[in-house]
């Protein structure tokens, strides 16, 4: 814990990162060069490695967990951890579709009125993932329980909504516009990559420009001196999973829309995983403090390159987990005494 | 921890608890009237568990047995520790859907050093027949895997060059994986025009046989079928050849991918019907009666054949009206 680290330990570790230069840029920024080796290796190994199909897949299919993970770096960076992310995927999910699939609009072709029923439907899906999220923090804060407690429970009772919500069967929205919704294009984007750009636009700047990445930052390295300054844990740390929990729901509701089905014992789940896994790659400390925003967009695009290497090379699912496990340690390894 | 925050803790997660177990319920007081029997189901959401478990609890008030099914989530531990709670109860006979095919294996055990009558439904398990078990009762994936081959094949014309497949298989490791993957090559050999261009994890979800579908379309790999282990894949490649501006349907002439899938689920029948999905081999959750038939001969002390067969039919645009009732 860096509870122990000195005003003049830090400055040191910190002289010392600054003084190494030269041959140590490649080590400073081992992870793009990792990233690049990657797709070098791979332009030469995969067929039709480097297409713009390649890059709209790999993007599209990163989403979800991009969009979680990003949540989850800022959650890490409080000293937490969120492993309900899945599991309110599927609540926002079984929320949204649910409510979507009450009206008769669902099938009918692209209108106002139709526009409007799915936004709330989506609002409503937000709103219960928000309410999962002011559980986890309230729960974490208030009451001072291990975060990895709290949302391990908060993951059993989203779930378990999620599936009371749709009844046993999984809801299929297949023919309706909600389907439509997943393979939008907007001049040609993807509206996941949309959401994605804009997503990491806004975490950007909250991490880099607001004083509530300061103060989740000051929670994750030194909770106790973070309070003493007078930072307002409870509302920090509510702050910090509801954000975390609306980047889960808009996930979610997107992974419905591209599927057409909505599986709520299914949907989000081990996504938990890869997300942390991204984050690892990405340089956050699972100790508390930075939020590496950019680092943790890099390691999810990477988690998912992996798939998609697998599926383009028909490698057979059993070296698929192993090649998978080589990546993200070399992953990590890269990354690493930064 | 202090100490009322530690009883906050216990409260939260014994709500936990009861809320992740709603399903299983209370034991009834009358359960002295009628045999107990208990089934303990792999419990995932797909559609086919739900139709079977359906199923089964008709079929045993029908024929007045008291039947209680515990959901595993596709967890094995959990199926363990269910199968131990259920034989502390002594029920008459356990139904076990193995999750696994050695991993739930365990619990066989458990139940034999109980003393309690086993009948494995839906997949395969590690195990001796009149020892470890009764009996084991489901489809034929062998034979599934094999009619899968044969209905793609009897797509294209006798003289095709070559039918290059892109099979998107089921969860690694599960019985029925196994059987279909081997069902299936078994009868390829018969055929040298026919190969297997690439063979991908679907896992019984539309979302991983998308992008599986999606990435091997853009490899450029040519294909000509699609291969799928269950609806849900069918699903997933369909709207992925979809999106990428493939058409599917029965015509290889007017260059269209045939996609052939186990399965009969309503969103897999609907689009049989729409002509997007050439055929299906189904996967029968109709098969309860066939249940409790074998526990009744195995109560009445005949003896029982190692396995029963569960019956199969191909569906196409034929014959799909006339199952469109029976989707799940």
């Amino acid at each position: 814990m860096p509870d122990s680290d000195t005003p003049a330990k830090l400055l040191a570790s910190a002289n010392m990162q600054h003084a190494t230069g030269g041959m140590s840029f490649v080590k400073a920024h081992s992870m793009p060069f990792f990233f690049l080796a990657l797709i070098v290796l791979n332009s030469i190994f995969t067929p039709s490695f480097l297409s713009i199909d390649t890059l709209d897949n790999t993007l599209r299919q990163a989403f979800p967990m991009m969009l979680v993970a990003l949540g989850m770096t800022m959650v890490i960076s409080s000293g937490g951890i969120d492993i309900s992310v899945g599991a309110i995927m599927a609540v926002s999910a079984a929320v949204t579709a649910r409510i979507f699939a009450l009206s008769v609009l669902a099938t009918t072709p692209v209108s106002v009125l139709l526009i409007l029923w799915m936004a709330c439907a989506i609002c409503c899906g937000l709103l219960a993932a928000g309410v999962c999220g002011l559980l986890n923090g309230m729960l974490i804060s208030k009451f001072k329980i291990q975060p990895i407690i709290v949302t391990l429970i908060v993951m059993f009772v989203a779930r378990s909504v999620a599936q009371m919500i749709l009844g046993e069967l999984p809801l299929s929205l297949m023919g309706t516009r909600f389907e439509d919704l997943g393979r939008l294009r907007i001049l040609g984007a993807p509206i996941q990559v949309l959401i994605m750009i804009g997503a990491v636009a806004a975490m950007l700047f909250i991490a880099k420009k607001t004083v509530f990445a300061r103060r989740v930052e000051a929670i994750g390295e030194n909770r106790r001196a973070a309070r003493l300054v007078g930072i307002n844990i409870f509302r920090v740390t509510v702050g910090v999973y509801v954000l975390c929990a609306v980047l889960c729901a808009i996930a979610g509701v997107m992974e419905a829309a591209r599927g057409g089905r909505v599986d709520a014992g299914r949907l989000g789940m081990f996504i938990e995983l890869d997300a942390i896994a991204a984050v690892a790659i990405g340089g956050t400390a699972f100790s508390g403090g930075r939020a590496r925003i950019l680092g943790t967009v890099f390691g999810a695009v990477l988690v998912q390159l992996v798939t998609v290497i697998v599926n383009m090379n028909d490698i057979s699912y059993h070296y698929s987990l192993i090649l998978k496990a080589v990546v993200l340690v070399t992953a990590v390894w890269a990354q690493k005494d930064k | 921890m202090k100490k009322p925050q530690s009883v906050l803790l216990l409260v939260a997660l014994v709500v936990a608890m009861f809320t992740n177990a709603g399903c299983v319920p209370e034991k009834s007081d009358d359960a002295a009237t009628g045999k107990v029997v208990e089934y303990s189901s792999v419990g995932d959401s797909n559609e086919w568990f739900v139709a079977f478990a359906r199923e089964l609890e008709t079929e045993a008030e029908k024929r007045g047995y008291k039947l209680r099914v515990r959901h595993a989530q596709a967890k094995i531990e959990k199926q363990i520790a269910d199968v131990e709670d259920i034989v502390s109860g002594q029920p008459d006979y356990l139904i076990l859907g193995p999750i696994d095919t050695k991993g739930s294996a365990r619990a066989l055990n458990i139940a034999k050093d109980a003393d309690v009558p086993v009948i494995v439904v839906n997949r395969d398990i590690v195990g001796k027949a009149g020892e470890d078990f009764v009996t084991k009762i489901y489809s034929d994936f062998e034979w599934i895997g094999e009619k899968m081959a044969e209905e793609i094949h009897g797509a294209f014309p006798a003289d095709a060059k070559q039918i290059r497949v892109v099979e998107l298989h089921g969860t690694a490791g599960g019985g029925n994986t196994i059987g279909m993957q081997s069902g299936f090559r078994k009868k390829m050999a018969e055929y040298p025009n026919m190969k297997i261009v690439a063979s991908q994890l679907g896992d019984f979800r539309t979302d991983v046989a998308m992008t599986a579908m999606e990435n091997i379309i853009t490899s450029g790999v040519e294909f000509d079928a699609v291969v799928c282990h269950f609806d849900t894949e069918a699903m997933g490649a369909m709207l992925a050849l979809k999106a990428a501006k493939r058409k599917t349907g029965s015509d290889p002439s007017k260059g269209e991918i045939i996609i052939v899938g186990n399965g009969g689920t309503k969103d897999g029948l609907k689009a049989v019907k729409a002509g997007e999905y050439h055929k299906i081999v189904s996967v029968t959750p109709y098969y309860a009666n066939q249940v409790f038939d074998a526990i009744e001969a195995h109560a009445s002390g005949k003896k029982l054949e190692s396995y029963i067969r569960v019956d199969d039919i191909v569906i196409d645009k034929n014959n799909v009206d006339e199952h469109m009732d029976s989707g799940f």
